[in-house]
């Protein structure tokens, strides 16, 4: 063992204030330093002065209350301030997942113009099931979702036979921050001749479709 | 099991004897260790884990005082303790405690 670490391991296991304890560290360090200038060997100068143990059980039997105390309050205080680090960090991130929303009108990224424009091109290009060029416009994780297959399957849990549209309502949007992207989210109800069906799509920054729900 | 009872009663005359060797000088805790290693002839050999505590409590119960003194050139900055009035007061009312211990024990070790 290092001079420094049988130093601090010492300290360690005292159980004072900080203040004492920097006390004691001059005073050991200063002790084996003397030791050092008359030519000893730190082993033999650890042997002389005592075990880690000794010498730490040794100076906590003889604490006084006040000592006692002052290292409980400091011990407190670092529990404390650990558990307060921890729920900020907690909360950092909370806020950092959670989704917010933010009205069109106040978004930098999206207005209700360019949003009903796109709604209203995905869901023409989804009821004429050219999921080519819906790939087209969709973000690389969308693609491989938007295949006949999968969307007569999604259709199908809505309707069996929707029939031709008949109309589409008013288009509802905001902005969704979440983990520091930005999504324009947007939702709309089309009546077709046998199902009345709402569309839930979500674009990013570059207003590709990044996520498309039906119900 | 003479151990144990070699450590009780050394223990329980340190602090009459740190008072004594402080008493006609300042000393350092080095010092204090050696000094009482050659006077008593290493039958006090103690471990700085033993003196230093000892010294703390006998400075908060105001027995004796400390003060760090620089060292000059590359010296270290040593601790250097003193007796206070007050505790050349406790040496002389345990110094004869002592005396009064040491009779009785005599007497009752007396075959």
């Amino acid at each position: 063992m290092t001079k420094e670490a049988y130093i601090k391991n010492i300290l360690k296991k005292i159980q004072c204030g900080r203040d004492k304890k920097k006390d004691i560290q001059k005073q050991l360090e200063t002790d084996i330093h003397m030791r050092l200038e008359e030519g000893e060997a730190f082993a033999d100068i650890a042997r002389e002065m005592g075990s880690v143990k000794e010498i730490a059980d040794s100076f906590n039997e003889e604490l006084s209350e006040k000592d006692r105390k002052q290292y409980r309050r400091g011990r407190t205080l670092k529990i404390i301030l650990l558990v307060v680090l921890c729920l900020a960090v907690i909360c950092a991130i909370l806020y950092w997942v959670l989704p917010k929303a933010v009205p069109l009108e106040d978004s930098r990224y999206f207005n209700q113009a360019a949003l009903e424009e796109a709604m209203t091109k995905t869901i023409d290009l989804f009821d004429k099931e050219d999921y080519d060029s819906l790939k087209n416009m969709s973000t690389p994780d969308m693609q491989p979702v938007l295949t006949k297959e999968t969307m007569d399957s999604a259709k199908a849990q809505v309707a069996q036979n929707w029939g031709s549209r008949v109309s589409m309502g008013q288009i509802y949007g905001a902005e969704l921050i979440q983990s520091g992207k930005h999504f324009g989210v947007g939702e709309v109800t089309v009546t077709y001749e046998n199902a009345s069906v709402t569309f839930h799509l979500t674009y990013n920054e570059d207003m590709q479709l990044a996520g498309l729900y039906i119900r | 099991m003479k151990g144990k009872f070699e450590r009780q009663m050394r223990k329980g005359v340190l602090d009459m004897l740190v008072l004594k060797l402080l008493q006609s000088e300042t000393k350092y805790g080095y010092q204090i260790i050696q000094e009482m290693k050659e006077k008593s002839e290493n039958i006090f050999s103690l471990k700085d884990g033993t003196l230093y505590p000892v010294l703390y409590r006998l400075e908060e119960d105001g027995l004796v005082a400390s003060r760090w003194e620089e060292g000059e050139g590359k010296k270290v900055p040593r601790k250097y303790y003193e007796i206070t009035d007050k505790g050349r007061d406790a040496l002389a009312e345990i110094t004869e405690v002592w005396h009064t211990i040491s009779v009785g024990i005599s007497k009752l070790m007396e075959d």
